[in-house]
C-alpha cells in the first residue's frame, strides 16, 4: 500500500540516522567527552565531589556508547547496502529487512491467532471470544467442516503461519538470488495457503449461516501478506529465468543459488 | 489513489452483509453474493501492492458473475439490484489500480517473454 514510501522512509531513517556514517560520528557528545574533566587523572580540584560525577559521566558515557553502537549495528544489519543487493533492474531489494519483517509480524499474529482457536478446538479453553456474531464463533469451530482433519483445522493454520514466519525470516537480505528455493517455498506458504483462507471464509456463512470473528480476522491476515510477498518471489523466479536463458541448470541454481 | 482496489474491498464486504440485510440469504443469489464477496476482497487486497497490483482485474471475473447470476440463479427482486449495481460498480472501478512507482526488472510478464538483449 505505502510500501514505496515506507521503504524510503526506512531507508533514509536507517542510511541517515546511523547507516554508513563512522562510528566516531555516533561517540556520546558529552561534555565530557568533547574536553575531558581533569578529574578524569585526578589533577582537578575543587568542585563539590569531582571523582563522583566524573564517575557517574564516564559510566553514562559508556552505556551512550554501547547504545549507539548497538544501535548501529542493528541499523547496518536492517540496511545491509540496498542498494547494492537488489536485483538488476529493480529499485529496491525485496529481500531486505524492512521488506521481510512486515510479513513476519504478521504470520505471528496469524499463528497467535489460530493458536488461540485451537486451544478452544481442542477444549483447552471452554469460550472463545466472539464480539459479533453471537454463537457464530461455536458455530463454526465445532462444526463438521473444522472436523474433517485428524487435527482441528486452527492447528492448520497455525502451522502454516509459523512455516510464514520461518521461511520468511531465514536467509540473508541477498537471498532472492542466493537461495531462490526458499523464496519459493516461502511464496508458496504465503500466497496459495493463504489464498485457500478465502474458502473457509466462504464456507462460514454458505454452510452454516454463521460468521468467527477470529477465524476472518485470520483470513485478513493471510490474505494481507500475499501481496508484500510476492515481489520477492518474482525475484528470484526472473533468477530462474535468466539462468535457463544463459543455458545454465536452472536445477542448479534453484538450489544452490546464483552468483548474480 | 488505488480506487479499484477499495472499491473490490468495499464491494467483497458488501456482498457478504446484504443476504442478511435484504433478507435474501435463503435465495440462491444469497450463496452466490457471499461466495464472490469475499474473493473480490481478497483480489483487491492483494493488488493494493505494486508487484500483485494486477491481480485486480481477477475483478472482471467476479464482476460478470455477479451480473449474469440473475439469469441462471434464484434471485429475489432486492438480490438482483445488488448484485447488478455490484457488478457494474465492480467493473466500473477496477481499471484504476493506481500509479506503480518502483521498477522490478521486466517483472512477472518478463518470467513467459523472451526479448533478446533485455535483462530479466
Amino acid at each position: 500500500m505505502c510500501r514505496a514510501r515506507s521503504r524510503h522512509a526506512s531507508r533514509s531513517h536507517v542510511a541517515d540516522v546511523v547507516g554508513f556514517t563512522p562510528l566516531a560520528q555516533h561517540l556520546p557528545a558529552t561534555p565530557e567527552a568533547r574536553n575531558p574533566p581533569v578529574s578524569l587523572v585526578g589533577t582537578r580540584a575543587g568542585g563539590g565531589s569531582p571523582a563522583r560525577l566524573s564517575t557517574a559521566s564516564r559510566r553514562l558515557g559508556i552505556v551512550r556508547f554501547r547504545v549507539t553502537a548497538l544501535v548501529a549495528t542493528l541499523g547496518m544489519t536492517l540496511n545491509d547496502r540496498p542498494e547494492r543487493d537488489a536485483p538488476a533492474g529493480w529499485s529496491y531489494n525485496p529481500s531486505a529487512w524492512p521488506q521481510r519483517l512486515p510479513i513476519v509480524g504478521l504470520a505471528l499474529v496469524g499463528a497467535a491467532i489460530a493458536t488461540y482457536l485451537t486451544l478452544y478446538q481442542l477444549e483447552v479453553v471452554t469460550t472463545v471470544w466472539e464480539p459479533f456474531f453471537g454463537r457464530g464463533s461455536e458455530r463454526v469451530l465445532n462444526s463438521s467442516v473444522s472436523r474433517l482433519l485428524p487435527v482441528p483445522d486452527a492447528a492448520l493454520g497455525a502451522a502454516g503461519y509459523l512455516a510464514d514466519a520461518i521461511t520468511g525470516v531465514i536467509g540473508g537480505t541477498e537471498r532472492w538470488r542466493t537461495m531462490p528455493w526458499l523464496v519459493v517455498l516461502f511464496g508458496l506458504a504465503v500466497g496459495p495457503l493463504g489464498a485457500a483462507s478465502i474458502v473457509l471464509v466462504v464456507l462460514q456463512p454458505v454452510l452454516f449461516d454463521s460468521f468467527c470473528t477470529l477465524c476472518l480476522a485470520s483470513a485478513v491476515t493471510s490474505v494481507v501478506m500475499i501481496g508484500p510477498a510476492m515481489d520477492e518471489v518474482l525475484a528470484s523466479l526472473q533468477v530462474l529465468r535468466r539462468a535457463r536463458d544463459e543455458r545454465q541448470s536452472v536445477w542448479r541454481v534453484f538450489w544452490k543459488g546464483s552468483s548474480t | 489513489m488505488k480506487l479499484g482496489q477499495w472499491a473490490g474491498i468495499a464491494i467483497g464486504l458488501w456482498l457478504m452483509a446484504a443476504p442478511a440485510l435484504f433478507d435474501y440469504a435463503e435465495f440462491a443469489a444469497g450463496d452466490v453474493h457471499r461466495t464472490v464477496g469475499p474473493f473480490a476482497a481478497m483480489f483487491a487486497v492483494i493488488a493494493l501492492w505494486e508487484a500483485t497490483r494486477d491481480v485486480r482485474l481477477s475483478n472482471f471475473a467476479i464482476a460478470g458473475v455477479l451480473v449474469a447470476a440473475p439469469a441462471f440463479a434464484g434471485h429475489s427482486t432486492a438480490a438482483a439490484l445488488v448484485g447488478l449495481t455490484a457488478g457494474l460498480a465492480l467493473a466500473a472501478a477496477t481499471p484504476f489500480g493506481g500509479r506503480v512507482a518502483d521498477q522490478r526488472g521486466r517483472g512477472w510478464r518478463g518470467l513467459v517473454v523472451t526479448e533478446k538483449g533485455a535483462a530479466t
